[in-house]
C-alpha cells in the first residue's frame, strides 16, 4: 500500500499493515530509524553524557504509532508553538490601533454599526477608548501597542492578522473552534491532527505537549487538547512543573531507577521466552517499555534548564518576578521543539477570572498584568529560537478564542467580541513585518477578507507540508478533517 | 481493517479524478468539435467541471434551490442568492464556495485542483458563456424550476438502493452440510468451515483447556478465572464440562457487569454533561444498573430496546422503565450560561437522540443526513427529520415517584446535616471576615481615588441617579466585590492553613450528606402542543424547510408505502403521551426488521471474536465494510429473533462453537493465505481492554469488591489529572473521593464516568471518550501505557497486596508462592525457565533493596508480612508481582 498516496494518511494500527510491517522489520527499517533519531537527539541541546549508554540499546520500535511520517509536500515548518491567550485579549489594545475609537471615548456606538451581540452586555454601553499608545516598529513599521515593548522589537518577524473571527461569543465553544475547527467538543484538536499526520521527531518525549497556567485551566478544559476520535496516543500530554513533568513518569519512590531497570530487564526476558520473531504486536509492546524507560531519562533532562546560560534566562525573564512563570514555560517550549516535539500548546491564563485575559471589569488593570507577564517571555522565545536557527522551522502562533468589544462593560471593561480579533504568526516560513486584514474604525467588525479558524488551521497545515484535504480520518462513516469542509490557506502569510 | 477501507476510498477518489481528467480532455481535444479558441476552450472546461462535480446535488435535485444544468438556471441562483455574476468571479458566490471563501466549501466531499478553480474563475470573468451543445443535455433531463420547494423526494430511492443487502430482511439460508471431518453440530461452525474449505484453509487445533477457560471467563465476565475454577474444570472429565462452565458464567452476575460495559460504549453513556462545565448528572448511574440487571435477566433484546426508547409509554408508573429511557439522554449535552440560542440547543438535543438510535440500534450513520442527503447511503435528509419527529414532544424529565413520607424524612435529614455544617462554616467566615473588610476598604479607597465618576454615582442616593449613573453605580458595586482568590492572596499563612483545614472538614462532612430521593433521568413527551418538525436546511434550526411527520427510513419501506407512521397516543391514568416513541420502538424491533437483529448479533460476534462479521459494527452502510460471512450473519439474526431475542442463547451458541475454541497460534501456511484471519482459521488474540485490565489487577490481588450497582465511585485521582478539572471557583473540592477504600476497589464499571476527567490508566488503554458512540475500540500500544502500568500508585499498591497474598497463602514456601502468583495472574504454572529467571530476579532485587534500606531509602512494604521474609525480600516480591502484571501474557488474551 502506498502510504503517501494522494488521499489519505492511513490510521496506524491495522491488521492489514502486518505484511508491510514484516517487510519493514526484515529490512531493519526500525533499527535504522531509531539510530538516526538517537543521533539527532544527541545533537539537540547541550550534550549530556548520561544518555550515551542508550544509543546501543536494541531498537524494536518500528510499530511506534508516533514514528515520523513524511508530509504531503515540502514543509516550511516542522513544529508548532501555539501561544493561546485565554479569555480574549483586546485587539484595540494590542495590535490594531483605533484612533477613532479613542476620539469617540464615552460616546454611544453609532447606530450604523448595528447591534452588539455578546455574552453579557446589553445595548447602550458607551465606547471605551484605549488607554495605551501605539508605536511603529521594525523596518516594516508594524503597529504595536506600548503594552508589548519587547514583542515590538520582533515586529519584523510577525505576520499580524487583524481580521480573525469565530462563531461563538461564549469562551468554551469559541475555544473548541479555535482548537478543533468546531464549536462543539469531541473533535480532535490541532496538535492531535498534526501528530497524526507527521508523527514525532522525538521518541523520548510526548509528541504533543501542553503547558497550562498554574492557577488553572482555560474554560474549554481538556477537550482543547483532546484527540477526539483519533487514537488516544495523539492526545496532548500536559506537562507539569518540576522534575517529573509527565504523569507516571518517575518510578515510585519505593522502587527507584536502578531497581526498575532490573525489573524491565526481567520483564523483557520473560516476555521473550514465548516471543515469536514475527509477532509485531508483541514486539511493539516489549519496545514500549524501552521507550518508556528512555522517556523517563530524557523528559527530566528536557525540562531541566539549569544549564541554560544567564543570557538565555534573562532573555525570557526567568529570573524576574513577573515573568518567571510564563518565561519558564516559554523556555521549556523552545527546549521541547529543539528535542523534536511536534506541537507545543502553551496557555497564558486559566482558572480564576483574575488570571485570564477576560477583562470584563477593567481592561486597564487586566491587560497591564497579562501583558507584563507575557511580553518579555514571548519576545525572548522568538529571539532565542531565531538565534538558534530554530525559528525557520518553528511556527509560532499567538492568538485566542476571540477579541473584545469596543464598547465598555461594567464601566472600564470590555465584553467578548468574536466578530473581529487579532492573531499573529511568526517563524516557520511566515513572512514577517506585515499586517493582513482590517477592521472597521472602531475595531468592532472585520472589513473585507476575514479569516475563520479553519483558515488559520489550513494555513498552519500548509506550512507543515500537510494538505488539509488529504489529512483525513474515517469516523462514523465520514472522512473527518481538521478543516471540515475546508478552509482557505492564507497565502499572504508566507508570500 | 481501516486500511482496506482507506484503500477503497483512495481508489474511488482516484477514479473520480481520472474520470474528471478524461472528461475535460475529451471536450478540449475532441476532433468532432473542431478547432476552438482558447476562451471557448476554457468555457467547455468550466462547464465540464460543473457537470462533473456539482450536478449530483445542484442538477435535477436542485439542492439549495440551485440548478446548475443550464446557464439560465445557473445565473438565476438559489436560496443563497445569485451565484454567478458574469464578469466578476471574485464577487460570485459560486467561486467563493469553490475556494472556501463562503461556507461550506464546495464541492462537498471532493476538492477541485487549483487549475480547475482557475478555469472557473476565468470562465466567470469572461462572461460565463455556456457552450450551446452542453446545455441540451441538461434541458433534456427535465426542466429546472428555481422556485421549487426543497422537496421531500429530492433524491429518489431506487430498487437498487432497496436491494442493498443490509436493507433486505435476513433470510434463513440452509446450514451448509459438511461431509466427513470434522463433524460440526454447531451451525456457526458449518458456515465458517464451508468458507474455510473454499479458501483452502481449515480450523486450527482446539486450544488447551486452561487457555479456553481463561478466554471464555474473561470474555463473559471480564475477570480472570480463579485457580480453583481452573482446577475444577481440568478435573471435570464430563463431555459437557465446558458447556457447564459456559452456563455457570452466563448465570454469574459478573456477566451483566461485563456486557453492560459494551452496551455503555455503544450508547456513549456518561454521568456528566461534557463540554466546559461538565456538570454531574445526579443519579445517572441508575441507567447503568438498569443495563446490568437487564442483561443478567437475559431480558429479550426487543423488550430491552422498547424500554429504552418508550419505557414511560409502556408502563408510566414503573420507575425502572423510566430509568431505561435514560438511553435517550446518555450522550453529551452542551449546557452553558449566558445568552443562549434555544433553537440550536434543542436541535443539538434531538441530534444526540438520533445518534443514539441511529448508531446504536440501526447501525447506520443517520446523523450524516442531518445537513444533506446521506452521501453514501440512501438515507434522505427528510428521513433524518422524519425519524427525529418521533421525539418532537420529548424532553429530559427527572422523574420522581411521589413519596411524601420519604420527602419529609429527607427534609429532616438535610436540616440535621445543615446543623452539622453550620459551626464549620461559621469558623471559616470568622477567619475571612477581617480580610474581606480590609479588602473592601482598600477597594473603596481605590475607587474614590481612581474612579471618582463611579464613586460619586455610587454615593448618590439610588433614587436621584440618572440612567447613566445607575449603570455606573452598578459597575462601581461590582468593582467593590471581593473574590475568593483575592481573599486567599491576602490571608496570613496561619489563617490560610486554619481555613483550609476547616474547608476540608466541611467537604468531609458533605461526603455524608443525606441520600437524595430516587430520581430517574428519563425522557418523556412533555412539550405541548407537539411542535411541528421541519426539514432544516444544512441542519440549521433557523432555516426551516418543509414540515415533516414521524416516519421511518424510506429505503426500508415498501416502495408505495405512506411515509407517515401509524401512531396511537398513549393514555394511562394521569399519564398522557403522543405514542410516537412507542411507535418507533415497535418498528425497530419488528421481527422482520433488516437491521436491528443483524446489528446486535454482529455486536456480540465482534466482542467474542475480536472483529465483527461486519467489521464496522456501527456502520452497516456502504461506507462500512461488507460482511465476511453474510449467510452466517443472516442465520444468526433469524435465529436470534426465533429464540426470543435472547442474548444468552446467542452467547452460548458462539462460545461453544469450534470456531471459538480454536487456538490463536499462527500457522505459517494459513497465515500466508489469509494474514488477517478473515476466514477464522484461528481465534484472534485480544488485548485486555482498559476496564478488564484494571479489574483483573484487583481480582488477582484479591481485592475486588464484588458489589453490584449503586452510586458511582470517585477513586483517588493523580494530582496531574485533578489539575485538569476546569473551575473558576476555589479548586479544593473538585473530586470528592469516596471515604471507604474498599469502594475504590469496585469494578471499573462503577467508577464515575465524568466526560472531562477520566482515569489515566483507562484513557491510556483506549477506553472511549463517551462523546460519540463507540462500536469497536482501538487497541493501541505506546510508551505512556507502559509508564502507567509500571509507575502508577494504583499498580504499586496492588502489587504490594498481591505479594502479600501469595506470600501469605504459600506460608513460607517460596516455590509455592511463585506457583501461586502464576496461577492467579496467568492461570498456569511457571515453566522451569521461568522459575529460574524469577529466582535470579528475586535474588538480585533483594540485594538492591537491601542496599537501599541501608541507605535509608523508602522501599515497597508488604502488609501483614510473615516473619519468614525480610523486608528486602518482600520488596523484591512486590517487583516480581508488578513485572508479572506487565507481562504480555497478562495483557493479552490468547
Amino acid at each position: 500500500m502506498d502510504r503517501n498516496s494522494r488521499n489519505e494518511i492511513p490510521h496506524w494500527a491495522q491488521t492489514s499493515d502486518r505484511r508491510e510491517f514484516l517487510t519493514r522489520a526484515a529490512n531493519g527499517f526500525g533499527a535504522l530509524a531509531l539510530t538516526s533519531l538517537l543521533a539527532k537527539e544527541a545533537t539537540a541541546g547541550e550534550p549530556d553524557a548520561r544518555f550515551e549508554g542508550d544509543v546501543g540499546r536494541p531498537a524494536t520500535t518500528s510499530t511506534n504509532p508516533l514514528a515520523p511520517r513524511a508530509p504531503h509536500f515540502t514543509p516550511k515548518a516542522k513544529s508548532v508553538i501555539f501561544l493561546f491567550m485565554v479569555g480574549g485579549p483586546s485587539q484595540m489594545e494590542t495590535f490594531d490601533p483605533k484612533p477613532v475609537l479613542d476620539r469617540m471615548h464615552g460616546e454611544m456606538l453609532p447606530p450604523s454599526f448595528g447591534a452588539v451581540q455578546s455574552q453579557f452586555i446589553k445595548q447602550g454601553t458607551p465606547l471605551l477608548g484605549s488607554a495605551w499608545k501605539f508605536g511603529k516598529y521594525g523596518q516594516s513599521g508594524l503597529d504595536v501597542s506600548e503594552l508589548f515593548p519587547h514583542v515590538a522589537t520582533c515586529a519584523d518577524d510577525l505576520a499580524v492578522i487583524r481580521s480573525c473571527y469565530t462563531e461563538s461569543f461564549v469562551h468554551a465553544p469559541a475555544m473548541y473552534q479555535m482548537m478543533s475547527g468546531r464549536v462543539l467538543a469531541s473533535h480532535p484538536s490541532l496538535g492531535s491532527w498534526v501528530t497524526y499526520g507527521l508523527g514525532s521527531e522525538s521518541e523520548n518525549l510526548p509528541a504533543y505537549c501542553v503547558m497550562t497556567q498554574p492557577e488553572g485551566l482555560p474554560e474549554g478544559g481538556a477537550p482543547m487538547w483532546g484527540s477526539g476520535y483519533l487514537p488516544t496516543v495523539h492526545q496532548g500530554t500536559v506537562l507539569r512543573n518540576g522534575a517529573t513533568p509527565i504523569l507516571h513518569l518517575a518510578p515510585p519512590k519505593e522502587i527507584g531507577r536502578g531497581q526498575q531497570r532490573q525489573l524491565l530487564d526481567y520483564l523483557r526476558q520473560v516476555n521473550q521466552l514465548r516471543f515469536r520473531e514475527e509477532d509485531d504486536e508483541m514486539a511493539a509492546r516489549i519496545a514500549s517499555y524501552e521507550l518508556a524507560w528512555r522517556m523517563q531519562q530524557h523528559a527530566p533532562e528536557a525540562v531541566d534548564f539549569s544549564r541554560e546560560t544567564a543570557a538565555t534566562r534573562a532573555l525570557y525573564g526567568v529570573d524576574e518576578r513577573e515573568t518567571r512563570e510564563f518565561g519558564t514555560r516559554c523556555l521549556l517550549a523552545r527546549r521541547l521543539v529543539e528535542r523534536g516535539v511536534r506541537f507545543v500548546l502553551l496557555f497564558s491564563g486559566g482558572g480564576p477570572v483574575s488570571v485570564q485575559w477576560d477583562a470584563h471589569d477593567n481592561i486597564k488593570s487586566n491587560h497591564d498584568q497579562m501583558c507584563r507577564w507575557t511580553d518579555k517571555p514571548i519576545a525572548g522565545l522568538l529571539k532565542d529560537l531565531k538565534s538558534r536557527g530554530l525559528l525557520d522551522s518553528t511556527l509560532v502562533i499567538w492568538g485566542s478564542e476571540f477579541g473584545r468589544t469596543p464598547v465598555s462593560e461594567n464601566g472600564k471593561g470590555r465584553d467578548h467580541n468574536p466578530t473581529a480579533f487579532t492573531m499573529w504568526m511568526a517563524g516557520g516560513g511566515v513572512k514577517g513585518g506585515q499586517v493582513i486584514g482590517e477592521t472597521d474604525e472602531l475595531g468592532f467588525r472585520t472589513v473585507g477578507e476575514r479569516y475563520h479558524p479553519r483558515d488559520i488551521h489550513a494555513t498552519m497545515l500548509h506550512l507543515l507540508g500537510l494538505d488539509q484535504m488529504r489529512l483525513t480520518y474515517l469516523h462514523n462513516g465520514r472522512n473527518e478533517r481538521l478543516t471540515d469542509f475546508g478552509g482557505s490557506v492564507i497565502e499572504k502569510v508566507f508570500t | 481493517m481501516a486500511g482496506r477501507r482507506i484503500l477503497k476510498s483512495i481508489l474511488v477518489s482516484g477514479l473520480a479524478l481520472f474520470l474528471c481528467t478524461q472528461l475535460v480532455e475529451k471536450h478540449t481535444n475532441s476532433p468532432l468539435l473542431g478547432k476552438t479558441s482558447a476562451a471557448e476552450d476554457n468555457d467547455r472546461r468550466a462547464v465540464g467541471i460543473i457537470r462533473q462535480y456539482c450536478l449530483q446535488c445542484h442538477g435535477a435535485d436542485g439542492m439549495g434551490g440551485l440548478d446548475l444544468r443550464t446557464r439560465e438556471s445557473a445565473v438565476r441562483g438559489g436560496e443563497r442568492g445569485v451565484v454567478i455574476k458574469p464578469g466578476r468571479a471574485a464577487d460570485s458566490l459560486l467561486f467563493q464556495f469553490l475556494t472556501g471563501k463562503a461556507s461550506p466549501r464546495m464541492p462537498l466531499g471532493a476538492e477541485l485542483q487549483a487549475v480547475e478553480i482557475d478555469v472557473i474563475r476565468r470562465w466567470i470573468d469572461e462572461g460565463a458563456n455556456w457552450p450551446a451543445d452542453l446545455s441540451t443535455l441538461a434541458s433534456s433531463a427535465g426542466g429546472a424550476d428555481g422556485n421549487r420547494q426543497l422537496s421531500l423526494t429530492r433524491r429518489k430511492i431506487t430498487a437498487e438502493h432497496r436491494g442493498y443487502w443490509a436493507f433486505q430482511t435476513p433470510v434463513l439460508s440452509d446450514v451448509p452440510v459438511s461431509t466427513g471431518q470434522p463433524a460440526l453440530s454447531n451451525p456457526i461452525d458449518a458456515f465458517i468451515f464451508s468458507k474455510l474449505k473454499k479458501e483452502g484453509l481449515t480450523f486450527s487445533p482446539p486450544v488447551d483447556r486452561r487457555t479456553l477457560l481463561r478466554r471464555v471467563t474473561f470474555d463473559l465476565t471480564g475477570l480472570p478465572p480463579t485457580p480453583e475454577e481452573i482446577n475444577a474444570f481440568i478435573e471435570d472429565r464430563a463431555p459437557d464440562a465446558y458447556e457447564k462452565v459456559v452456563q455457570r458464567l452466563l448465570a454469574s452476575p459478573r456477566y451483566g457487569e461485563r456486557w453492560a460495559q459494551h452496551w455503555l460504549d455503544v450508547v456513549r453513556f456518561g454521568e456528566t454533561n461534557g463540554f466546559e462545565l461538565d456538570n454531574d448528572r445526579e443519579q445517572a448511574w441508575r441507567y447503568r444498573d438498569y443495563v446490568v440487571k437487564s442483561l443478567n435477566q437475559d431480558k429479550p433484546y426487543d423488550q430491552f430496546i422498547r424500554e429504552q426508547i418508550a419505557g414511560d409509554e409502556l408502563e408510566p408508573d414503573n420507575f425502572e422503565l423510566r430509568v431505561a429511557t435514560g438511553f435517550l439522554r446518555a450522550g453529551p449535552q452542551h449546557v452553558v450560561a449566558g445568552n443562549q440560542d434555544l433553537a440550536v440547543n434543542r436541535q443539538e438535543w434531538l441530534t444526540e437522540v438520533m445518534f443514539g438510535v441511529g448508531n446504536g440500534v440501526l447501525g447506520l450513520t443517520v446523523g450524516c443526513a442531518r445537513c444533506h442527503d446521506h452521501k453514501f447511503d440512501p438515507i434522505l435528509q427528510a428521513d433524518f427529520y422524519r425519524l427525529q419527529a418521533f421525539f418532537a414532544a420529548s424532553d429530559n424529565v427527572d422523574y420522581q415517584p411521589p413519596n411524601a413520607e420519604a420527602a419529609s424524612a429527607l427534609k429532616a435529614a438535610q436540616a440535621a446535616h445543615h446543623e452539622k455544617l453550620k459551626p464549620v462554616k461559621e469558623q471559616i467566615a470568622a477567619i475571612e471576615r477581617p480580610y474581606i473588610e480590609r479588602l473592601k476598604a482598600e477597594k473603596r479607597d481605590k475607587l474614590e481615588k481612581n474612579e471618582p465618576v463611579f464613586a460619586s454615582a455610587l454615593a448618590k442616593p439610588a433614587e436621584q441617579r440618572t440612567e447613566l449613573e445607575k449603570q455606573q453605580a452598578k459597575d462601581a458595586q461590582r468593582m467593590l466585590n471581593v473574590s475568593w482568590d483575592e481573599i486567599l492572596a491576602v490571608l496570613s499563612p496561619e489563617d490560610r492553613t486554619r481555613r483550609a483545614a476547616f474547608r476540608q472538614q466541611m467537604h468531609h462532612l458533605n461526603l455524608f450528606s443525606p441520600e437524595p430521593l430516587p430520581k430517574a433521568l428519563a425522557v418523556s413527551d412533555t412539550i405541548t402542543p407537539v411542535p411541528a418538525m421541519h426539514l432544516l436546511k444544512a441542519g440549521d434550526p433557523h432555516r426551516k424547510s418543509d414540515e415533516v411527520r414521524p416516519g421511518f427510513l424510506t429505503v426500508l419501506l415498501p416502495s408505495q408505502a405512506e411515509w407517515d407512521a401509524a401512531i396511537t397516543p398513549v393514555e394511562k391514568g394521569e399519564f398522557k403521551s403522543t405514542g410516537r416513541k412507542l411507535a418507533l420502538a415497535n418498528w425497530l424491533v419488528r421481527p422482520d426488521h433488516p437491521l436491528t437483529s443483524r446489528v446486535m448479533v454482529n455486536r456480540l460476534w465482534h466482542y467474542h471474536f475480536g472483529r465483527g462479521i461486519v467489521p464496522t459494527p456501527n456502520d452497516f452502510g456502504r461506507n462500512g465494510q461488507p460482511p465476511t460471512h453474510p449467510e452466517l450473519l443472516d442465520w444468526l439474526a433469524v435465529e436470534f429473533v426465533r429464540t426470543g431475542w435472547s442474548l444468552k442463547k446467542m452467547h452460548y451458541l458462539m462460545v461453544t462453537s469450534r470456531t471459538y475454541r480454536q487456538g490463536t497460534e499462527v500457522d505459517p501456511r494459513s497465515g500466508a493465505k489469509d494474514p488477517d484471519n478473515r476466514w477464522y482459521w484461528r481465534m484472534n488474540r485480544q488485548r485486555l481492554d482498559a476496564e478488564t485490565l484494571r479489574d483483573s489487577t484487583l481480582a488477582i490481588a484479591g481485592n475486588l469488591t464484588e458489589q453490584i450497582g449503586g452510586p458511582s465511585i470517585r477513586v483517588p485521582l493523580e494530582p496531574e489529572v485533578y489539575d485538569t478539572i476546569f473551575t473558576e471557583a476555589e479548586p479544593d473540592n473538585l473530586w470528592p473521593v469516596h471515604p471507604d477504600q474498599r469502594q475504590h476497589w469496585r469494578r471499573s464499571l462503577y467508577l464515575i464516568r465524568k466526560r472531562n476527567v477520566r482515569l489515566p490508566m483507562l484513557v491510556a488503554f483506549d477506553s472511549p471518550d463517551m462523546m460519540s458512540s463507540c462500536g469497536a475500540r482501538t487497541a493501541s500500544t505506546h510508551a505512556l501505557q507502559s509508564l502507567t502500568i509500571l509507575n502508577s500508585d494504583f499498580m504499586l499498591l496492588q502489587s504490594r497486596l498481591l505479594a502479600a497474598r501469595v506470600l501469605w497463602e504459600a506460608t513460607g514456601d517460596r516455590d509455592r508462592a511463585l506457583t501461586r502468583l502464576y496461577e492467579l495472574a496467568l492461570g498456569r504454572q511457571p515453566l522451569l525457565a521461568e522459575r529460574r529467571l524469577a529466582r535470579e530476579f528475586l535474588a538480585g532485587q533483594t540485594r538492591i533493596v537491601a542496599e537501599r534500606i541501608k541507605r535509608g531509602e523508602p522501599v515497597a512494604a508488604v502488609p501483614d508480612l510473615s516473619p519468614a521474609y525480610a523486608a528486602a525480600e518482600a520488596a523484591a516480591w512486590v517487583d516480581l508481582c508488578l513485572a508479572t502484571m506487565n507481562m504480555n501474557e497478562f495483557i493479552y488474551l490468547k
